[in-house]
């Protein structure tokens, strides 16, 4: 990878991270940002109001911080899950990770469940999901890829059905609204209190991914081939399922569904940097990252009622697709 | 000359069906076996319990003195290359990353391959004569290069034993004949092969020995020339040849060669 591309790589989130904490309905100056900042590590003096503090420190600053890290996660998901199945159309939730995560979630606010009890409901329910999609596609000690992705449709219907049938039961009034809204995706819960529970189990999860990564190519040619260069593809496979199951489950559980990042991502970091993927993980996982906290900053600020981040990914994902996929003629070679 | 690898009354089945039983063969340093039979046969799945992927049902595989079983995944590896029949392309990776995932026998868990690695893997791709295509993506280089390119991705495993599944199957004239010339040289470096083949003209370029295969069992295994017949070959493909002799061009006594027409 060249110095620029690098480069690059490094200070655009930088620069959209910093931008994100000042932009807002309610604006605090750049300079301001930068001292409220410092005066957690320096003592500055206080010449700013107590609310420009509680926002940036309080809202702004976790909500952007979750925002990368919840689009680098999904987008280093869809990286491994692509080159795992050799498939450039497989997302992070192929395993049914993210229909069982809204069926849990939906189910914990039937229940009247707080902010944390439904957050564990979802991440439970994802990691269930990818169990039993495992477990129903495991013959003959080996779990083929035609397997898993079938099992996985299956899984994910399943929990969809399970989840109308909540919609169908969940009083139209108060509780319907909230899954609904839950299930479009949203950062707008994102406090400090994530940072130390859903942001470390996304970061080792994908430095464990990014730890394998020569490994991933090797897979990528196929089952058969893999082993006979000695990878044992049984406990490899396994391996990544865990830790895209960790990565996505964690998103999932603290921002509902978003939709799009893991598929395309993917796409736009292999069009950058190649398929290697010890270079094309990392990529995309900062690629992801600032993809997600502008489509989180236009989320919050474009209109006065926020827009779910889940239909803003699917409005900007799908016509990109649709580009790369009249670019590239369908051939993704 | 000392055994690689060695096949004792190996049988196969996948659940009640049984793929081949009683076969014994052994190839020692620098040999080719040539294994001809009928789709179908168990010609590949042979291949695939020598290669340590599947586990035969009764009998041994014996490499380097040692059972097969014993071996572990990485080990085989290095010990072992594996030609598949069909290659599907996945991404654009570039020839040069494709040879060097030869080297993941060698590298621990998280490491990719090293200068030494890559430079391991040029050795490779020139001893296959593609090195000048080292920097392209390897799937824009033709399905003759691409077959050379996992040649020489093999190589670079080190392999003392190479498995070949119809290696110039899907090959134009010019591929099969660079290939074969290919495995011919590997034969004379000492590296053991074992090749499935359609073609007994291909079979016979490799004198040393052949098998003829059909229903699971060997019908014949030997020197390829007096394993492949006009009788075996009726035997197994249920046709009838003429096999005749023509000077070898490097004068060391004559060739056989198999012709369908039979008048």
């Amino acid at each position: 990878m060249s110095k620029k591309k690098i480069i690059i790589l490094i200070i655009v989130p930088l620069v959209v991270f910093y931008v994100s904490l000042f932009v807002g309905r309610y604006f605090i100056d750049p300079v301001t940002v930068l001292r409220i900042l410092l005066s957690k590590i320096f003592p500055i003096n206080h010449n700013w109001t107590s609310a420009a503090e509680l926002i940036i420190i309080q809202i702004r600053f976790p909500r952007a911080v979750l925002a990368m890290c919840v689009g680098a996660g999904l987008s280093i998901s869809g990286t491994a899950y692509q080159g795992m199945f050799r498939n450039p159309l497989v997302s992070p939730d192929i395993l049914g990770v993210s229909a069982a995560a809204g069926f849990g979630a939906a189910l914990a606010i039937l229940f009247s469940a707080n902010a944390l009890e439904l957050q564990l409901a979802a991440f439970a329910f994802g990691i269930l999901g990818v169990i039993l999609t495992y477990m129903l596609a495991r013959i003959y000690k080996s779990t083929p890829t035609l397997m898993l992705v079938l099992s996985g449709v299956i899984v994910a219907a399943f929990f969809s059905s399970l989840l109308s049938g909540a919609k169908y039961v969940a009083d139209p009034e108060s509780k319907l609204p909230v899954i609904t809204y839950w299930l479009l995706g949203s950062l707008n819960k994102a406090s400090l209190k994530d940072l130390v529970t859903v942001v470390p189990l996304i970061l080792v999860s994908s430095a464990g991914l990014i730890l394998v990564s020569w490994r991933l190519n090797v897979l990528a040619m196929g089952d058969d081939e893999a082993r006979s260069m000695g990878v044992k593809t049984e406990s490899f496979k396994a391996f990544i399922i865990i830790c895209t199951t960790i990565i996505t489950a964690s998103a999932v559980s603290v921002c509902g569904i978003v939709g799009w990042v893991g598929l395309i991502i993917p796409h736009v970091g292999r069009m950058f940097v190649g398929p290697n993927h010890r270079v094309l993980l990392p990529t995309s996982m900062v690629l992801g990252a600032v993809f997600l906290l502008i489509v989180d900053d236009i989320a919050r600020t474009s209109t006065a009622q926020e827009i779910p981040i889940g239909i803003l990914t699917g409005v900007i994902g799908a016509p990109f697709f649709a580009y790369l996929l009249r670019k590239t003629k369908g051939g993704w070679k | 000359m000392e055994t690689k690898i060695q096949l004792q009354n190996g049988a196969f089945s996948y659940g009640e069906h049984e793929v081949f039983s009683g076969l014994n063969l052994e190839i020692a340093q620098g040999e080719v076996l040539s294994i001809l039979g009928p789709n179908g046969c168990g010609k590949t799945t042979l291949l695939r319990c020598l290669s340590g992927a599947l586990k035969l049902k009764t009998g041994n595989i014996i490499l380097n003195g040692k059972d097969i079983t014993k071996f572990d995944v990485i080990e085989l590896a290095r010990n072992i290359g594996f030609l598949y029949q069909e290659h599907a392309a996945s991404f654009p990776f570039s020839v040069l990353e494709v040879v060097s995932m030869g080297r993941t026998p060698y590298l621990g868990r998280f490491a990719s391959p090293s200068a030494n690695d890559k430079e391991l893997a040029e050795v490779a791709l020139s001893k296959v004569g593609m090195l000048h295509l080292k920097d392209k993506p390897y799937t824009e280089i033709s399905g003759g290069e691409r077959q050379l390119i996992l040649i020489a991705r093999t190589l670079a495993q080190e392999p003392q034993v190479i498995l070949f599944d119809e290696p110039t199957s899907h090959l134009d004239f010019k591929n099969q004949a660079l290939c074969l010339k290919i495995i011919n040289k590997l034969a004379d470096q000492g590296i053991s092969m074992v090749m499935t083949t359609h073609n007994p003209n291909q079979a016979l370029l490799f004198p040393n020995m052949a098998a003829m295969m059909n229903n699971g069992k060997f019908v014949a295994i030997g020197k390829a020339d007096e394993v492949i017949t006009e009788d075996t070959l009726n035997e197994i493909y249920g046709i009838d040849v003429k096999i005749f002799s023509v000077p070898d061009p490097n004068g060391k006594g004559t060739l056989k060669m198999v012709s369908p027409w039979f008048k």
